[in-house]
């Protein structure tokens, strides 16, 4: 099992002096093998969301429950991939792949076997013993999806994790993602700014406005991506596909939503102070 | 129309960089010039400052036949001996102390009142305790030395510990990473140039606490030496100590650089 749930759960984060909401109530359920991607405006909670998936962060009220089991932590059945990769600079990119199964204790020489398998995979061969700092940006992110792949996570969760890469190589990453999707699924909570992002990855885009965070929206692309199979076709042919542009229009439009109820509020609450 | 703003002169790409070093060079010959030639004169009388040929003559002599019971190089050894002694006691108690702090909340709590505190008493000050305690054996010049040296290996370390991208330390516990790991894989990797750095700082301030503990208790070493040219009014004596103490302190910063510019040239690059 491996669905996450999030019931009635919100977040107050106590700053200096004054309390703030970053999550109104929330639920949501990811299903299992399902992929589902977040966007909404920066500061709406989002990331909240997926780090207290992840047992980084806990709610203050209500509960993140993964496969059953209520999150207290982080747990071997859950992997994160951050923007900022994260990866260990003093570690090669086999030692960075493989520090996962290290922690778990497994033998050296198993552990090998798995990582020359990663390596192949994510196409890093030929840099088995690079640093950190000599990979680009989307070598660096492949061999934080590699660690993260390796271990077998049901659920895998994802904080932007193409946001600080090129154009280019964030559409290959996308394309890869797809693909090492349809070899394994995998429950999948997907953080992103991105719209065109959410719509071509995901089965469900879940759409969130700011302060304090709550959905807004829940758009299904689901059907639409297995009736026209998205994932066998290349990127370039869905961006300019009639239904990929409504649904994009779409989340569009709601988070605009988002966006322009918030500036009411704001200009509401100059006129009260003035 | 905006006027374009320019560098300051220093900083703006130019060639006469190269030619830096020159000036220290140049400013170097200016004053020892000015040394010798004030001495020639007798405006500079040797009572002040001796001319820098009996001070050339002094570290021959003090080389060669000694002063004070040891030769210059028997003197310099024994206070290199006293100084390693109490900078790696110094190092091995204040670098852990440091990764722990970094590692565990409640340590840092324990630790740091009374941390803040002793670090600013100078090493000095322990004088009489080394005496009580050690009498004139090896101990008192070494925690001399130690209380120098601890305090900036203890606070360098942590700071390393706390410069850890906490992304990092996330991404580590969302792998699997134990507290061990943590401390094996992240904290000590990742604070080792600030643990280098602190190194460097604390020798300098070792070398110089042992020469003072040295000028007050002790029967041998450069600063006894220094104290007893002192005593016999041998001021040549006195600056051929001073500028051992020097050349030896510079010698010790230049091989920990050394060492820390090769072991963290991996860890700098990848900050870049």
């Amino acid at each position: 099992m491996s669905e996450i749930l999030f019931e009635n759960v919100t977040r107050r984060f106590q700053l200096k002096n004054r309390t703030f909401e970053a999550l109104e109530p929330i639920t949501l359920k990811v299903a299992e093998g399902e992929f589902v991607a977040v966007v909404g405006p920066s500061g709406c909670g989002k990331t909240t969301l997926l780090r207290m998936a992840a047992g980084l962060d806990f709610p203050t009220s209500g509960a993140v429950i993964v496969g059953n089991r209520e999150v207290t932590g982080p747990g071997p059945d859950r992997t994160i991939v951050f923007q900022q990769f994260a990866l260990l600079p003093w570690k090669t990119v086999t030692g960075n792949i493989g520090f996962g199964l290290k922690c778990r204790g497994v033998p050296a020489a198993a552990r090998a076997e798995m990582v020359a398998h990663y390596v192949k995979v994510m196409g890093l061969s030929g840099h088995e013993d690079s640093y950190p700092y000599q990979l680009s940006g989307g070598m660096q992110q492949r061999v934080a999806i590699a660690r993260s792949f390796i271990l077998e996570p049901k659920l895998l969760l994802m904080d932007e994790p193409f946001g600080a890469l090129d154009a280019q190589t964030r559409i290959e990453m996308q394309e890869e993602l797809i693909r090492l999707m349809s070899v394994r699924r995998r429950t999948v909570l997907f953080v992103t700014h991105s719209v065109e992002e959410a719509v071509y990855l995901a089965d469900r885009v879940v759409v969130m406005a700011g302060r304090p965070g709550r959905i807004r929206d829940i758009v299904s692309v689901a059907d639409i991506r297995r009736a026209e199979s998205w994932d066998s076709r290349p990127i370039e042919d869905i961006l300019e596909m009639d239904s990929f542009v409504r649904l994009r229009t779409k989340v569009w439009r709601m988070l605009r939503g988002a966006a322009l109820s918030k500036a009411e509020g704001r200009s509401r609450e100059l006129s009260i102070a003035s | 129309m905006k006027q374009v703003t320019q560098l300051p002169r220093h900083m703006r790409a130019n060639n006469s960089v190269a030619a830096l070093p020159l000036l220290s060079f140049a400013c170097v010959t200016v004053i020892l010039g000015t040394w010798v030639l004030s001495s020639l004169m007798g405006t500079l009388r040797p009572s002040i400052i001796p001319p820098p040929w009996d001070i050339a003559d002094a570290i021959y002599t003090l080389a060669v036949s000694g002063f004070a019971g040891h030769t210059l190089q028997t003197h310099i050894i024994t206070s290199l001996g006293r100084f390693a002694a109490g900078f790696s006691l110094a190092a091995i108690v204040g670098i852990p102390l440091g990764l722990i702090m970094g590692w565990c909340a409640p340590a840092r709590y324990v630790v740091t009142p009374f941390f803040e505190v002793f670090r600013f008493i100078a090493p000095l000050a322990w004088l009489p305790f080394a005496a009580l305690w050690f009498g004139t054996g090896i101990g008192g010049p070494i925690l001399i030395v130690f209380s120098g040296a601890f305090a900036p290996c203890v606070i360098n370390t942590f700071h390393g510990t706390r410069l850890i991208d906490p992304v990092m330390i996330e991404a580590s516990r969302t792998l699997g990473a134990t507290s061990w790991r943590l401390m094996v894989d992240i904290l000590i990797p990742g604070a080792f140039p600030s643990i280098l750095a602190g190194l460097r700082v604390s020798a300098a301030l070792a070398w110089q606490s042992l020469i003072g503990a040295e000028l007050i208790a002790a029967t041998s070493g450069v600063g006894y030496l220094i104290v007893q040219g002192q005593g016999s009014f041998e001021t040549s004596i006195v600056l051929a100590g001073m500028i051992s103490i020097g050349i030896v302190g510079v010698i010790i910063d230049a091989l920990l650089r050394l060492a820390s510019d090769r072991a963290s040239r991996k860890w700098m690059a990848a900050e870049a």
